[in-house]
């Protein structure tokens, strides 16, 4: 296998391969931002927690997977990556969080 | 068959080597990681590198599974300098086990200036040796810029051919800039992070399977050790044939591994008791 530009299976199979997980992921993802948004009602702060950088986040990188262009799975990594370039003064902890500091 | 080139043995039971082997594995290579808490000396390294080449082959052994290390220590512990010098300094003795193939896996965690300087060092270790080199490139946000500063980090050491070095836990943003330089691409099965199976078949297809393998990095955290071959089904739900399987769970590793002369992957006869029932 040396990048063919087709993979085997058909678009139809590969449909009905990933179908049913992919709409099982997503429905996840939904139930996520319904929950952390029924958390926040109510709780009289000005500030919605759909506002979460991490949150808001994923909502962009929602968009990237709507439009229509290849490659999102790249894309949406590298919207979630520190695209800096120089190394850090120190390690700030020992995990990393999902999403770059805001410079 | 099939070779597990990065798990973290030390931290899995005795039944995972067990499934294991009824699975098909042959052989397992061990990089040397970050426990999970901080080691207190340098002392405490000298009793894991021990584990990784005195008792985890005995282990791997009763279960007809041959199992080699990579000694090292790991960028979640480097940010301390000079305790990073002092265990650097027990590491050419425990290069010369019969067992070791390499220095391993070294590389970066947060991206910190003492991160790279103690990977530089390492790297001129596995020059001095000629040994292979096994490299761990950073966790979610911090994994593009990490791998491309590791890139440059080993073109600028100038002696280390890329054939010789694999990145490992490569993603869709990051397994183009790896093969385009020369050098091995590890992808690792994780369930949340990193690679799903899935996903690993698709960078398979787009980019090709050449200089590329599979590993579970099965350790105390959230992993799987037989993720290797359950890839596999994968692979040939996707289509590819079993020879597709084979170059990718166990040639590729295979040649990658073999480039030092302690790999070995010939049949050892089981002794476990209950490997045999
Ligand atoms: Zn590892």
């Amino acid at each position: 296998m040396n990048a063919p530009d087709k993979p085997p299976l058909s678009s139809e199979q590969l449909i009905q391969l990933g179908f049913i997980q992919a709409r099982s992921r997503l429905v996840d993802v939904a139930a996520f931002l319904d929950r952390v948004q029924r958390a926040d009602s109510g709780s009289g702060g000005s500030r919605s927690a759909l506002e979460d950088e991490r949150v808001a986040a994923i909502l962009a990188a929602m968009r990237l997977a709507l439009d229509g262009q290849p490659e999102r799975a790249r894309r949406i990594l590298e919207s979630f990556s520190d695209l800096s370039t120089d190394p850090v003064a120190h390690a700030d902890g020992k995990a990393a969080r999902g999403i770059p500091n805001k410079p | 068959m099939f070779i597990d080139p990065h798990v973290h043995m030390v931290s899995r039971t005795t039944d995972d080597y067990a499934r294991m082997a009824v699975a098909g594995c042959i052989a397992v290579t061990e990089p040397a990681f970050w426990a999970g808490y901080d080691r207190s000396s340098p002392q405490g390294f000298v009793d894991y590198f021990r584990q990784l080449t005195e008792s985890e082959p005995l282990r791997a052994a009763a279960y007809g599974i041959r199992h080699h290390a990579w000694i090292c220590l790991n960028p979640k512990e480097a940010e301390d300098h000079a305790f990073a010098k002092d265990v650097m300094a027990l590491i050419p003795d425990f290069l010369k086990c019969p067992t070791v193939l390499g220095i391993g896996e070294i590389g970066l965690n947060r991206n910190s200036r003492t991160e790279l300087a103690v990977f530089e060092e390492h790297l001129e270790l596995a020059a001095k040796f000629d040994t292979l080199v096994l490299v761990h490139t950073p966790h979610l946000e911090d994994k593009h810029k990490g791998t491309k500063l590791i890139l440059d980090a080993i073109r600028n050491q100038g002696s280390l051919k890329p054939g010789r070095v694999l990145i490992d836990h490569v993603e869709e943003h990051t397994v183009r800039c790896v093969l385009d330089a020369g050098f091995w691409a590890g992808m690792t099965l994780y369930p949340d992070t990193k690679c799903t199976a899935e996903r690993a078949v698709d960078i398979m297809e787009t980019h090709g399977t050449e200089r590329l393998w599979i590993n579970s990095a099965g350790d105390w955290g959230h992993s799987d050790p037989l993720a290797v071959p359950k890839a596999g089904v994968t692979m040939r739900a996707r289509g590819h044939g079993p020879d597709a399987v084979r170059r990718i769970t166990l040639e590729n590793p295979r040649t990658f591994l073999s480039q030092s002369p302690r790999f070995s992957d010939q049949p050892l006869r089981p002794t476990a008791p209950d490997a045999i029932r």
